[in-house]
């Protein structure tokens, strides 16, 4: 059975970016494009991975990490969020949420599953 | 011990040469108003990671100018400034000084002062650029692994109890450090497990120590733990080196030579190769291939019997196949596109455009054409000629073109592409065309040309490639074409290609440079002096002609001469320049191989004449410093050695040049007619 994650980023082109590098590795990839959503998207449902942007508009990433962590199929999911070089006190802020690490923009794709590979056997 | 981190330096100039690359490609997208973060994002980590890798390895010159660089393009990247035509005129003139700190870097040359080119940086990101030197990374104390020899390390990873609520996987992150090293012994730290009727599965009481031998840094080794560091406690201890000169005279002695071996012919650029992991693969598995190949030979070779002779000639195929396959991918390995070289002329073309005045587009076609790196390298001067005179001579101005109807920006493509063997590359321009008649009357007052003579137009136009044909103020009011033509000739010459000229009055002018795909094949004619072997590139060789027909003449002041149907033309002899005995004088039916470099032509005597083939090139200088004349040595089918002759080498040891009459160049005294068969 592929594995299955969730992209969330208000950017399509982020989104589209991560999903295809994603699928290309072999995963089922759900979008969606706020915290919202991603939130309603996982409401009874199972992730191997989340991938989330912190910036966005709705929920906004932090406030996803923490709700995520509070769902029982969501309390050892690895998660990751999408951070800017500069952004070093939001990355802190995510940790405290539950995030599991991080990747800084811009990446490519090899950087993308190098790091999906730091979290997911 | 101190740590010679210049052996880090090759793959610092080169990951500055990508970098520089990236700056003028993308930095020419600022003034295209499309401004994106992910070009500001892409300039600035080009700037950013040449300043890490330079402070690192002492380059200070650069790494204050890419720190000035850098402040610039966050200002762009945060939108505390905004573009403008000046400040990419500022940054690219940046560029161009980083790339030449990097080229006289890499020739051990001293920088020049960058600090007024700073300062206007600084003053356009309004930084003050008094902290501009950013202190380099400090020296690890206890010396860092040096990159040559493994060494061991002790890790403690102690994760707390609630790693687990964070999606950690202590299991991965195990793995990972195992993975840097090429011996690892994990042992669990039991000390924190409870009873297991107070175990809690949601939380961690596992710790870990892990022996770990491994070549990575330390940073790598503290790189596994990024995600960890602030749930879990990690110890990092190095054991001190045992045996520090032992990685050492393994590597001088069994990596060093062989780099030596093959770098020591190129220049000190090409020294590394950077290969797609692909082509290595693909290699490895033709390995296998030859191996398995052989094997089945051995096997058959094992009571042999003449009736399993088929079985024996099918493996001996194989293997001959595998073989072919073989060559054709490790030729393959110093493939690299053409791409690489075209990026470097949209900055060309903008510059022109500015400083001509005119609207010229640059369009390119084919930049995955892949042909040997050496050959890219050398291809990009000849390429800026052309792209240069077509900007400058080529393409009319704006008022001439919208008056002849056309569009008001010229355009230049540039199209590379493969055919059979070769790589061919378009540089055309949709200009007005060579003109014919001024080209013809130039040549004749230059004296190439007899008046009077009907010469077809292709002929003509190759007048262009004539030595100082048209200096720059002939050509200025030439229609033409001309400043550093012959060179253009001559470099493509030099790389055993050819070029040809197709020009419509009115529509435009279109270059063809073919080229065969790598420097280490050469279509050789083989021929014997004496009791010696040699090879010519055939590309060279205009014609042979048997000297009982040719007679040979001894002209004062000039040498020996042979008269090319009357017409008088320097003849070389290796027994003269190499020391090779001719046959004597008598024997045999010797004959004069005519020749061409350059300009200048000239006749060799030989003995005998064997054959056209393919010859593999294999340079002497592993072994010798390169003798004059001689550009490397061949196995002949039959397994002897013959040495290739460089033909313009024998040009200068014969001086033929001198020797053509009058200093006039030999063309001028027939149009060139077979020059280009």
């Amino acid at each position: 059975m592929a594995r299955t994650a969730l992209v969330v980023d208000d950017s399509t082109t982020m989104q589209e970016m991560v999903s295809f590098t994603l699928s290309k590795a072999g995963f089922d990839v759900t979008r969606a494009n706020n915290g919202q959503e991603a939130l309603t998207r996982a409401t009874g449902q199972k992730f191997d991975l989340v991938i989330t942007d912190l910036n966005m508009p709705v929920m906004d990433g932090l406030t996803l990490i923490k709700s995520l962590r509070t769902l029982p199929s969501f309390k050892f999911t690895p998660v990751l969020m999408l951070t800017t070089e500069a952004g070093d006190d939001r990355k802190q802020q995510g940790r405290a949420a539950g995030a599991t690490g991080w990747l800084t923009k811009p990446f490519d794709a090899e950087k993308l599953l190098a790091v999906v590979k730091k979290v997911l056997p | 011990m101190t740590i010679d981190l210049s052996r880090f330096n090759q793959s610092f100039f080169e990951e500055c040469k990508e970098h520089v690359r990236v700056l003028e490609d993308r930095l020419i997208e600022l003034d295209s108003g499309a401004v994106d973060q992910d070009l500001l994002g892409a300039l600035f980590r080009a700037a950013h990671s040449i300043k890490g890798s330079s402070g690192l390895l002492g380059f200070d010159v650069i790494t204050r100018l890419t720190h000035a660089m850098e402040n610039v393009l966050d200002g762009l990247r945060n939108q505390a400034l905004s573009p403008s035509p000046a400040l990419t005129t500022l940054l690219l003139e940046a560029t161009d000084m980083l790339s030449r700190l990097v080229a006289l870097a890499q020739d051990n040359q001293p920088a020049p002062d960058v600090a007024p080119l700073c300062a206007k940086l600084d003053a356009a990101s309004g930084s003050s650029g008094g902290h501009a030197t950013p202190t380099p990374a400090p020296a690890p104390a206890t010396g860092a692994s040096s990159p040559g020899g493994p060494s061991t390390w002790h890790v403690t990873f102690q994760p707390q109890p609630e790693m687990f609520a964070r999606g950690q996987d202590p299991a991965l992150v195990l793995r990972e450090l195992v993975d840097l090293g090429s011996e690892a012994e994990v042992k669990a730290l039991l000390d924190g497990l409870p009873p297991l009727e107070a175990l809690d599965p949601e939380r961690c009481f596992l710790g870990w120590r892990v022996r770990l031998v491994t070549t990575a840094p330390e940073a790598t080794i503290r790189d596994v733990f990024s995600f960890v560091d602030d749930v879990a406690t990690v110890l990092l201890e190095r054991e001190p080196d045992a045996l520090p000169e032992l990685p050492d005279t393994a590597e001088s002695g069994a990596e060093a030579r062989p780099a030596a071996q093959e770098a020591r012919a190129e220049k000190k650029a090409d020294q590394t190769l950077r290969v797609a992991t692909e082509k290595v693969d693909k290699l490895v598995n033709l390995v296998g291939e030859l191996v398995i190949a052989q094997a089945m030979i051995s096997r058959s070779l094992v009571d042999f019997e003449p009736s399993k002779l088929h079985t024996l000639v099918q493996a001996v195929g194989d293997l001959e196949r595998h073989t072919r396959e073989l060559q054709d991918q490790v030729m393959n390995i110093r493939m690299v596109p053409i791409g690489t070289i075209f990026g470097r002329f949209r900055r060309l073309v903008r510059d022109l455009s500015g400083s001509l005045g005119k609207d010229v587009r640059l369009e390119l076609v084919g930049e995955d054409t892949e042909l040997d790196k050496s050959m890219v390298e050398h291809l990009a001067d000849p390429l800026m000629h052309l792209v240069r005179n077509a900007a400058d001579h080529g393409l009319e101005t704006t008022e001439e073109r919208l008056a002849a109807g056309k569009t008001a920006h010229g355009t230049i493509t540039l199209a590379a592409r493969h055919q059979g063997g070769n790589v061919v590359v378009d540089v055309s321009d949709d200009g007005k065309g060579l003109d014919t008649a001024r080209i013809l009357a130039k040549a004749i007052e230059r004296g190439l040309a007899a008046p009077g003579v009907e010469l077809p137009p292709e002929r003509v136009h190759e007048f262009i490639f004539a030595a100082g044909f048209s200096t720059a103020q002939a050509v200025t009011d030439l229609s033409g074409r001309g400043v550093g033509m012959d060179v253009v000739k001559r470099s493509v010459d030099g790389l055993n290609g050819t070029i040809a000229i197709t020009t419509t009055p009115g529509q435009g002018t279109r270059f063809r440079i073919t080229l065969p795909l790598t420097l280490a094949i050469i279509d050789g004619m083989s021929l014997r002096v004496g009791g010696a072997t040699f090879v010519l590139p055939l590309n060279q060789v205009v014609e042979t002609l048997p000297l009982s027909t040719a007679p040979v003449r001894s002209v004062f002041g000039h040498g020996e001469v042979v008269l090319v149907r009357g017409d008088p033309m320097p003849m070389v002899r290796l027994s003269r320049v190499l020391s090779v005995d001719d046959d004597p004088e008598g024997a045999g039916r010797p004959l004069a191989v005519v020749l061409e470099t350059g300009d200048v032509r000239f006749a060799l005597r030989v003995d005998e004449l064997l054959g056209k083939a393919q010859f593999v090139i294999k340079s002497l200088e592993p072994n010798l410093t390169r003798p004059d004349g001689v550009l490397g040595a061949t196995i002949m089918g039959d397994g002897t050695v013959a040495l290739i002759l460089d033909v313009p080498g024998l040009a200068r040891l014969g001086d033929v040049r001198a020797r053509a009459d009058d200093g006039r160049s030999p063309l001028s005294s027939r149009a060139p007619q077979e020059v280009y068969a």
